[in-house]
């Protein structure tokens, strides 16, 4: 086990001798650019939505609203008054009287095809756009 | 008496490296395969050192032979020949080989260290792009890229390592 460590550690000195000024750059210019992908916004990419779809179960009513005008809607749900808030291209669900609030933390939706539901409340929203996503994807 | 038709073809020293390397390389194939990887998709990428010391010793062409036919025999007896792993792998294994043709002839510049290092990213940089192009075009997959890139590029140097300290050795 002693010698098999040892082998290691002169391996790594090996490598050490081995590594060049061209692989040194090469590592340092493959490290630079895994560095920028992490700072990349992956959030950016996709198919941004152009419109929001609210949909009223409790009314059977479904309004479109487009993404680009930033207001704040109050829409009277099974279980009381939602509020969905359109702001910077995205739509949420600012709030709801629903116990466990999942609807809410749902987040902001921007990309085309993305949707979220408060089923208490009977209320959905489902961003509108060219170049929808996929739901899911199984294999 | 007819001379049978495997006896007509004549077996090179070639051949019996490559198909030697290859059984090798399957075989590590099917171990790495077996192996549990903490994140989906991450793996040592051991095979590369059998070809990056084959590309040391036996030039680009017998590292490819391997490479393709380990690619195959892997997949064949794994089951996952022709599905979706597979065309990934088959984008993989054709980026890394281009890349590593491409450094091999710059070989007194780059060590198997750095050309170990820029197999592994390239080939997960490919593997990104079927999945893209054929399988998964969302925008998760743009969240996986960069730590997959990061592994790639940590085993790449670790294979790297490891192959400078076998060809070190003697044959």
């Amino acid at each position: 086990m002693r010698a098999r460590l040892s082998d290691c550690f002169r391996g790594m000195a090996l490598a050490r001798r081995r590594l060049t000024a061209a692989d040194a750059a090469l590592l340092l210019l493959l490290a630079t650019m895994n560095g920028a992908l992490y700072a990349l916004p992956a959030r950016q990419a996709g198919h941004a939505g152009d419109m929001v779809e609210l949909g009223n179960a409790a009314t059977g009513e479904r309004f479109s609203h487009p993404l680009s005008a930033d207001q704040v809607l109050q829409v009277q749900g099974r279980n009381g008054p939602i509020t969905v808030e359109i702001r910077d291209r995205q739509a949420r669900f600012a709030a709801a009287p629903c116990p466990r609030k999942l609807c809410v933390h749902s987040g902001w939706l921007r990309q085309a095809g993305q949707w979220a539901a408060c089923l208490d409340g009977g209320v959905s929203l489902l961003v509108l756009g060219t170049g929808r996503r996929h739901d899911s994807v199984s294999y | 008496m007819t001379a049978s038709a495997t006896e007509s073809i004549a077996i090179s020293a070639d051949d019996m490296r490559i198909a030697r390397f290859s059984a090798l390389a399957c075989n590590v194939h099917m171990l790495e395969a077996s192996l549990p990887s903490p994140v989906p998709g991450v793996k040592p990428g051991l095979t590369n050192i059998i070809t990056l010391i084959l590309l040391h010793r036996h030039g680009w062409s017998a590292a490819a032979w391997t490479a393709v036919v380990r690619l195959f025999g892997g997949h064949l007896a794994l089951g996952t020949l022709l599905s979706p792993t597979f065309l990934m792998a088959l984008a993989g294994s054709a980026s890394s080989l281009g890349c590593l043709g491409l450094l091999h002839r710059r070989r007194r510049v780059f060590s198997k260290i750095g050309l170990s290092a820029a197999a592994a990213t390239s080939h997960i940089c490919a593997q990104f792009v079927v999945v893209w192009l054929c399988f998964l075009p969302q925008q998760g997959l743009l969240y996986l890229l960069p730590p997959a890139m990061s592994f790639a590029l940590t085993f790449g140097v670790i294979n790297g390592i490891f192959s400078e300290i076998f060809t070190e050795r003697p044959r």
